[in-house]
């Protein structure tokens, strides 16, 4: 099984990454500590413990829900996404800190188990301005987990890309728990304009962001071959595709990237094998098909993984005729070695 | 999509250019970002009290021990009597740690002078004291006998708008030790047989706080907990009992949940 996780083994730039989000993330930690410590000492260490690692861990997953829409919109983002598990999985340490210091705080030493007190000290669950708002730190911090403990590729393996992606599409729904979570918690104390505020900018700059990557996607999908039905269908031009690059179309739900590369051209499913990432946003380098998201490769000829690798892609029939490329939206098993349309030089 | 060459491939070992100079600008944001967000949600935070619980430290207390109206140390503190809330460890009330104590000496302690060893907690001129080691808190007993009676004097009928807390916390041991974060924790406290207490703020900004009883005497902590941390209305008999006041109040039919206090005025203390 190691074999196929390769593409995503330590490398040089992973480091770099490591080593830049941890350098931020102290950066953070000092600054407020010492900032509190200066301007509001009387602060207890439990406090500034539970609001550091709260607040750090709130800042990384804006983070974290920001690099996805940005590396659609400008691919030179792209870097920011490629590692974006560590940042996840870091998120989740601080949010552990924050969720247990807050239960030795708040619910232990007392006459109940402090989980069972977590659940129970508050029962206005009816009301909205008095709602158990710790209750909804708690399924955010169990899915954060769920994510944390799924993260590594052996579970994108075992547990498949479609469940695995679905189960970590779950992240918004921490985000809006932790919303709301911040919200009917400490804001209601502070009161804050700043504390509001903030609250307030990164959701817009989260919604806004997806928003605009959406729509981005939407024009995408509006390359769709026109005259769908059986057989061949026309998609564009030959130069309406770059060299070693490709372009997306859905044909009869198919979604398809055709490539053109040393004078042919090839079509093979767009779905990356490994998260589901836009091949037909990738590149062919050195022969390959190279996903724009990790970097996992595949031939265009017969959409297989160079060995040892062993990914294999469903692949189109495609004809060239008068400088038009035809596709045949009926996919050929994962693997299938389709012979390339050749394109005549003039 | 990018219409050149460029290609980023997270395993190669650099980043092209373009890629890379877009990950350093994202960097320098993030650093403007982080600074600029700790400053700012330090310095809007309403502050943090300057309450005392002196953790770590033990000091011994001695005094006349009375369970009325709730467990406490009457010390002579510059010639007045000066009531020492005591408070179990934890967030437990100090009946079991007394009772403990009382298996061992065999004898009933109440009203007796003792010398209690525990951690002092102390704020706005109330002082409370952990004993935070058990049954090992007792030191013995004290020969310092100027403990006088409970000075009483009745306040009449009152009506009075507050904060339910635990002493315990909103007295040294957290901050904040109030409001809806900590809701839970006093929740927490009260059933543990801490005693509830009133925090009321006049005009002016001066707080009190007034020990909450049931109209017997009897405690009403578990009656209590689901208006804790809210601002409420509660109407009772009012006592001052030399430095505490204490309110006999019918936790059923006597207490009102008010609007959040973002939503209200200030909190005037009533007659
Ligand atoms: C078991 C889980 C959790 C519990 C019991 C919990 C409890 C609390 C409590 C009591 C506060 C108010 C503390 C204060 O007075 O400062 C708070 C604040 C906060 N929580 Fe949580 N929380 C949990 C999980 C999370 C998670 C997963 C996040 C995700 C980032 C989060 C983010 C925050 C933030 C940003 C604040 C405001 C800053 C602060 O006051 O600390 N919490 N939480
Ligand atoms: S390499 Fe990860 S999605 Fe393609």
């Amino acid at each position: 099984m190691s074999v196929s996780y390769q593409p995503v083994q330590w490398n040089r730039q992973k480091k770099v990454y490591d080593r830049i989000m941890l350098a931020l993330i102290g950066l953070f930690l000092v600054t407020f500590v010492v900032l509190q410590l200066l301007l509001q000492p009387e602060i207890t260490p439990e406090t500034l413990i539970i609001r550091a690692s709260g607040l750090l861990a709130f800042l990384m997953l804006h983070v974290i829900l920001c690099i996805g829409p940005l590396s659609r919109l400008n691919a030179r983002f792209m870097p920011l996404l490629y590692n974006r598990r560590h940042l996840g999985v870091s998120m989740f340490v601080f949010s552990l800190i924050h969720g247990l210091f807050n239960i030795i705080q708040f619910h232990s030493l007392g006459d109940v188990n402090p989980l069972y007190s977590l659940f129970t000290a508050n029962l206005q669950y009816g009301s909205l301005i008095n709602f158990p708002f710790q209750v909804l730190g708690f399924f955010a911090l169990l899915i954060l987990f769920l994510m944390a403990a799924t993260s590594h590729d052996f579970w994108l393996k075992n547990l498949g890309p479609k469940f695995w992606k679905s189960l970590h599409m779950m992240v918004y729904i921490a985000y809006g728990l932790i919303l709301f979570h911040v919200m009917l918690g400490v804001v209601q104390l502070e009161q804050s304009p700043v504390w509001i505020g903030t609250l307030a900018l990164g959701m817009v700059l989260v919604l806004g962001l997806h928003l605009a990557a959406a729509i981005k996607t939407a024009r995408h999908e509006k390359l769709e071959a026109k005259n769908a039905g059986e057989g061949f269908q026309e998609v564009c031009k030959i130069s309406d595709i770059e060299e070693n690059r490709a372009k997306i179309f859905t044909l009869n739900g198919e979604n398809i990237a055709v490539f053109k590369y040393d004078g042919k051209v090839s079509a093979v499913s767009n779905i990356c094998r490994h998260q589901h990432g836009p091949l037909g946003e990738g590149k062919i380098v050195d022969g390959c098909i190279t996903c724009p998201w990790h970097g996992y490769q595949y031939f265009p000829g017969n959409g297989q993984s160079p060995p040892p690798y062993t990914e294999k892609l469903e692949t189109y029939e495609v004809q060239i005729k008068d400088e038009k490329i035809y596709v045949n939206p009926k996919p050929h098993a994962e693997g299938t070695a389709l012979p390339p349309a050749q394109i005549e030089s003039q | 999509m990018t219409n050149n060459d460029e290609f980023f491939i997270g395993w190669e070992t650099n980043a092209p250019p373009s890629y890379a100079k877009k990950g350093r600008t994202f960097v320098i944001l993030l650093i403007f970002i982080i600074i600029l967000l700790s400053l700012g949600w330090v310095i809007s935070q309403r502050g943090f009290a300057g309450s005392t619980f002196e953790l770590g430290k033990l000091s011994t207390i001695e005094g006349k021990l009375q369970i009325r109206p709730v467990p406490l140390l009457k010390v002579n503190y510059q010639g007045e009597p000066h009531s020492v809330l005591l408070i179990g460890f934890g967030k437990m009330g100090a009946e079991a740690t007394l009772s403990d104590i009382e298996k061992v000496t065999n004898e009933s302690l109440i009203g007796k002078n003792i010398k209690l060893r525990g951690t002092l907690i102390f704020h706005n001129g109330k002082t409370l004291l952990e004993l935070t080691q058990g049954s090992e808190s007792f030191q013995g007993f004290s020969n310092q006998s100027n403990a006088t009676n409970t000075k009483r004097r009745s306040l009449g009928e009152q009506s009075l708008k507050g904060e339910i807390l635990d002493p315990k916390c909103a007295l040294g041991v957290m901050k904040p030790g109030f409001g809806k974060p900590h809701r839970s924790c006093a929740v927490r406290c009260l059933s543990g047989g801490i005693p509830p207490i009133l925090k009321i703020t006049n005009k002016e900004g001066g707080v009190n706080y007034c020990i909450l009883l049931g109209e017997d005497g009897q405690a009403i902590n578990k009656k209590v907990l689901p208006y804790v941390a809210d601002q409420i209305r509660i109407c009772g008999t009012l006592e001052e009992q030399d430095d505490w006041l204490v309110l006999y109040t019918n936790p059923e039919s006597d207490i009102l949940r008010l609007s959040p206090f973002w939503m209200g005025d200030n909190i005037p203390m009533c007659n």
